[in-house]
């Protein structure tokens, strides 16, 4: 899939400055999650797309916090491990990321997620807060190969920017103290 | 939670979490306080630390999501990547068992 091994991946996303960012939500707000599900609700309406997920990804897991279209173990589960997951992609590429056809991009080609699903084309956006670390991605999944266009991302990047509205309001601390010489 | 598959490295190369992958997990998000979260989640749980199986691991990720909002963002990511281990070897059991 790609070159990080695992561990290394898990360090690059499990930084404590990035994390801590995340824990200043409260992601487990069933509030929080219903108007987040009304968000992906939306996306995939305009983007006619049949699945949309807003993500924070931890450490070693993507942690699926709303959803439209989502069935099968992943919805029970609420997340996928972060090796596997594409929004890990848009994270660490920190702008819009695109699939065109999974199936047919030799990168994807060992991911469990494309082989045990009908997922083929992808287009994610990162969620970042005025920290600038970048927390998770808002996305669509199609289960048909897509070229995503300018418009497409317009949609995603509109969804980004009101679900970190949502998640302003369900800020439960203040900004953390970054202490001198700490891992980011 | 539910109870532990007997195929440990599950299907599609998904390894099952134990006490050293919620030990390395803890020390990764806490950073500097690593080792003093470690301590004090268990002591949290009433474990040792070197305590194996999925009964012992339930319990730790139970009080991590209780410790502090960084530990449960930890405890999140464990419990998402059981559960997939979970549901994933449970349907590679079924596509592999004779009908």
């Amino acid at each position: 899939m790609n070159t990080i091994t695992p561990t290394g991946l898990f360090d690059r996303l499990g930084k404590p400055a990035r994390i801590q960012q995340i824990a200043r939500y409260d992601l487990f707000d069933p509030t929080l999650q219903a108007r987040l599900d009304a968000v992906a609700a939306r996306t995939a309406d305009l983007l006619h797309a049949p699945i949309s997920m807003i993500s924070m990804v931890l450490d070693t897991s993507q942690f699926i916090i709303g959803q439209h279209g989502l069935t099968g173990w992943i919805s029970e589960v609420q997340g996928t491990p972060a090796e596997w997951a594409l929004c890990t992609q848009t994270v660490l590429a920190g702008r819009p990321y695109c699939i065109t056809d999974g199936t047919a991009d030799p990168v994807y080609a060992a991911n469990p997620l494309l082989a045990m699903s009908p997922i083929r084309s992808y287009a994610g956006v990162p969620l970042s807060d005025d920290s600038g670390q970048i927390l998770g991605a808002h996305c669509v999944i199609d289960v048909t190969p897509r070229t995503f266009t300018e418009h497409d991302i317009t949609v995603l990047t509109n969804g980004a920017a009101e679900t970190m509205h949502i998640l302003a309001e369900h800020r439960t601390t203040p900004d953390p103290v970054i202490e001198p010489g700490e891992n980011r | 939670m539910p109870t532990t598959p007997d195929d440990s490295a599950g299907a599609y190369g998904l390894h099952r979490p134990t006490m050293a992958d919620a030990r390395e997990a803890m020390h990764r998000v806490h950073g500097h306080t690593g080792r003093s979260a470690w301590e004090r989640l268990l002591q949290a749980a009433g474990l040792s630390g070197t305590e194996t199986g999925d009964d012992a691991l339930h319990r730790l990720v139970t009080a991590m999501a209780g410790l502090d909002p960084v530990s449960r963002l930890c405890a999140q990511a464990l419990r998402i990547r059981l559960s997939s281990h979970t549901h994933l070897s449970a349907a590679h059991t079924m596509t592999r068992s004779p009908t």
